[in-house]
Parts: C-alpha cells; structure tokens; sequence
C-alpha cells in the first residue's frame, strides 16, 4: 500500500511482527496518518527464551533459516582473512580474555542468567539484585578494560561491508550509527537509527559509507531516504523490535563490489555460550574509524542477545556475527548499552524473514 | 516525557562553536540506553531528548582537541542547558 509517498507493507506472521517502510522524504508527509494496525503481541516474559525453534538442537540449520553471505567481487591484494573458531583473527587480540571469562562465569551462570531474564519481566530481579551474590554478579558484567581493536585493512572483506552512517533526523540533528550490508543495496541496522521517536521520527536522510577509515572512504557513500522497519518499533517503541533496513539507491549497489554478510535464525543452545563478532563505528573513538571486539554471548532471551563486548555511542546496526564453515552470519543487531551487559536485537524467525524480504525486494 | 539535555560546545581559545563534535553518552545507572551517538551542528549546538533519571558520562571527541569527559545527573523531566569548552 502506497499513500502520500509512504509506502507501508504489511507483513504478519505468527508472532505479529508487521513491516514498516519509508519511501523518500517528500515535505508534506503526515506520519500520523499511519493506521495502528499493529497485532497485540503476547508479552515477553522470563520464560520466553525456552520458546526456541525447532532447529535449536540441530548442528545445521534448515536451509530457511540461513541466507548465505558474498564476499564481493572486489579483490585485494592483503590475503585472505584468517579466522579462529567462530571469532576473526584481529592482529593484537588477546583471545584467551574470552576464554578466562567463560571460566569466571561458569561458577555463577546459572544466577547470571536469571538475572539477565529477568531483566525482561522476572519480578524476582529486584530480590536478586539485592542480594550478596546479585550484587556480586552486577559488578562482573560491568565492562572493564577497553581491548577493542582498530581495524584498519577496512578494504577487506568482512569490514568493508560494515558501513558508517550519518544520520539526519527529521527535527535537524545530526546523528552517527553503524549499518551491514546483506544484499546488494540492502543495509541493515538499528530501528532507532531509521526512526527516531524523539526527534522526528524517520529521519529526513542516510549516508552510507562502506567501508570507512577515519577521513578515507574506499567506495564513496550514497545517500537515501529509503527506509524499513517494523510496528513494534515505530509504533510500540518495544526494544526487542529495535531494527531496520536502509535502501541504498538503484545505482548504489555497494553489495555487488564490496559483499555482505550472511545471517542465521539460530536456536537459543547454538546461541547461549557462543563467541561473536561485533564491529562498528564508535562515537568515542577517531571520527570514521572501525572497531572491534569479542566476546560470549551472555544470556539470550526470546528476542534479544547479551554480551560484554565493548560499545560506545555510534555502533547502534553493527553486525553482531559468528564464522561457520568460512562464512559469516549475522546473528543480532547490536542496539543498546545496559548495566547488565551490551545487547542485540536477536535474529529471530520474524526479524528473519523481514530481513530476507527486504534483501530480496532490492537487489 | 523524559528528561533532556542540550548544550553547546566551543573552543576555549576563540570561543568559537565547533561543528561536528561527535557526543556519546554511557550510563551505569539508566538502563537500555541506545548506542547511537550525535553530533554538533553548525553552532556547536546538540540537544538530547527523553532521557530516563540517572547520572550519564558525556563523552565529547573533536578533531585537532582533547576528549572532555562530563558527568551530569538528571532529574525526571529536567532540562539542563550545557556550555562545554575544549
């Protein structure tokens, strides 16, 4: 459906989540005009993450639940990347931090992640939290020594297809954020990115630039108007709807040169203990320079992800990814800093088939 | 309705506004804060709306100045009005 320039799909399926788009910034647009039509979801609650899908058992995922990436047809002459389980190899990194800090936590995993759930409903969380052992476990997940790491070969393959953005809002504010490519002209991020309640709602335009190393742009940018997102979000403001999709322009297939990643609907058992990948654009670092961290995934809720990987202002859209077989999947949207640990919209069947619509749509 | 803040930030030689001084802000007391970052206009001017109570780190980082670090406490529905040098 198509009205005053707004193009609005709906897009329901069994949990409810409804598509929402954008379409160029045309000066008359009356984003009230916008029908709730937004299906009543059931509430997340503590017991939500056992809902895990039918493949959460299963090494290899149905051939549904997995959109293979493209490392582009772009060519360097830096050598192929080297990986280390399902981490990259990032020169100077001290892995063994990931692995320490899983022997730290096993003794209080079982605590930590009732706190982490019940964070998202539990009402046992403020009798935790006042415990020895809850106050204990609040200081361990504050994030301590920053390890992240520069990228700086950003003209390889996977870091060239995690994209700086600048965002204008609609209200005049200039914003910066992180976007990854999943498809030809398909940039996937944050909801708030795309939509900002507080300052316009969808923002007026993106520039998109792949790639990015501090003042260097190895493949331009492009700018767009072009913008997705689901209900939950704009709408509901529900942070575990918390994502969207930039379109790039037709003659902006920065997809094709540079590749994209690949994502994955995985169970929450593939998911829990996991080592990822997070890397991004942050506010408190050099302006325009990427990078990167890694850690475990904490706890996993039905709709969201937990990690003590390092963030700032700026990484909101980075892809948060694992190494399968070679190839990276995406398997959350990093959205929000949080006492309890960094957190990521997790790549669920809904957001799934969202995400696998909209690379599909645009090629 | 949140709490807000907006400030300006100018060099503390010429007191001149600087443009595109890159803002973060970090929290250990205000949950679910969003990673985006904004950054100054023109004027040197930001304004950041509805945020929850708490006590927030306010990172500023401009080319060719030094990273300032700020603390501000808000109240609920507070506005506070920020003049930053670097």
């Amino acid at each position: 459906m198509k009205k005053n320039g707004i193009y609005e799909e709906q897009n329901s399926d069994e949990t409810g989540v409804i598509e929402e788009s954008f379409e160029g910034s045309g000066n008359n647009l009356e984003f009230d005009e916008f029908e709730d039509t937004l299906i009543d979801e059931t509430e997340e609650s503590a017991n939500d993450y056992l809902e895990v899908s039918s493949d959460n058992n299963e090494e290899d995922l149905n051939s549904d639940d997995l959109e293979i990436p493209f490392e582009g047809n772009e060519t360097t002459n830096e050598g192929t990347l080297a990986e280390e389980g399902t981490l990259e190899k990032v020169s100077g990194y001290d892995y063994s931090v990931v692995d320490e800090q899983e022997s730290e936590e096993e003794e209080n995993e079982e605590q930590l992640l009732d706190a982490y759930y019940a964070e998202f409903g539990d009402p046992t969380v403020a009798k935790l939290m006042n415990s020895e052992s809850g106050k204990k476990m609040m200081q361990e997940v504050v994030i301590g020594k920053d390890d992240r790491k520069q990228i700086k070969g950003t003209t390889k393959y996977p870091w060239r297809a995690i994209c700086s953005l600048r965002i204008k809002a609609k209200d005049g504010t200039s914003w910066i954020g992180t976007g990854f490519l999943i498809g030809p002209r398909t940039v996937i991020t944050a909801g708030h990115v795309v939509y900002m309640h507080k300052h316009g709602g969808w923002a007026k335009s993106i520039e998109v630039i792949p790639g990015r190393n501090g003042s260097k742009k190895p493949y331009g940018s492009c700018k767009t108007s072009h913008f997705h997102s689901v209900k939950g979000w704009t709408k509901s403001k529900k942070r575990s709807h918390d994502y969207g999709a930039i379109i790039l322009p037709k003659n902006c297939k920065y997809g094709n040169k540079v590749g994209y990643f690949g994502y994955g609907n995985y169970g929450f058992f593939d998911l829990l203990g996991l080592k990822v990948n997070l890397s991004g654009y942050p506010g408190d670092k050099p302006a325009g320079t990427q990078w990167w961290h890694a850690r475990k995934i904490k706890a996993v809720t039905s709709r969201t992800l937990v990690y003590n990987i390092d963030t700032a202002g700026g990484q909101s859209g980075s892809p948060v990814w694992r190494i399968k077989n070679g190839k990276r999947y995406a398997v959350g949207i990093h959205t929000n800093g949080f006492s309890l640990g960094n957190s990521a919209t997790r790549i669920t069947k809904p957001v799934f088939k969202n995400l696998k619509n909209w690379k599909n749509k645009y090629k | 309705m949140g709490a807000l803040i907006k400030g300006k930030i100018v060099d503390s030689l010429y007191q001149k506004p600087i443009e595109e001084a890159v803002i973060t802000m970090s929290s250990s007391t205000v949950s679910r804060l969003v990673d985006i970052a904004q950054v100054t206009n023109e004027v040197g001017d930001f304004i950041w709306k509805d945020l929850q109570p708490g006590r927030y780190q306010i990172l500023i980082v401009a080319n060719g100045y030094e990273t300032k670090e700020i603390v501000v406490t808000l109240q609920l529905h507070e506005e506070q009005d920020l003049f930053i040098e670097l």
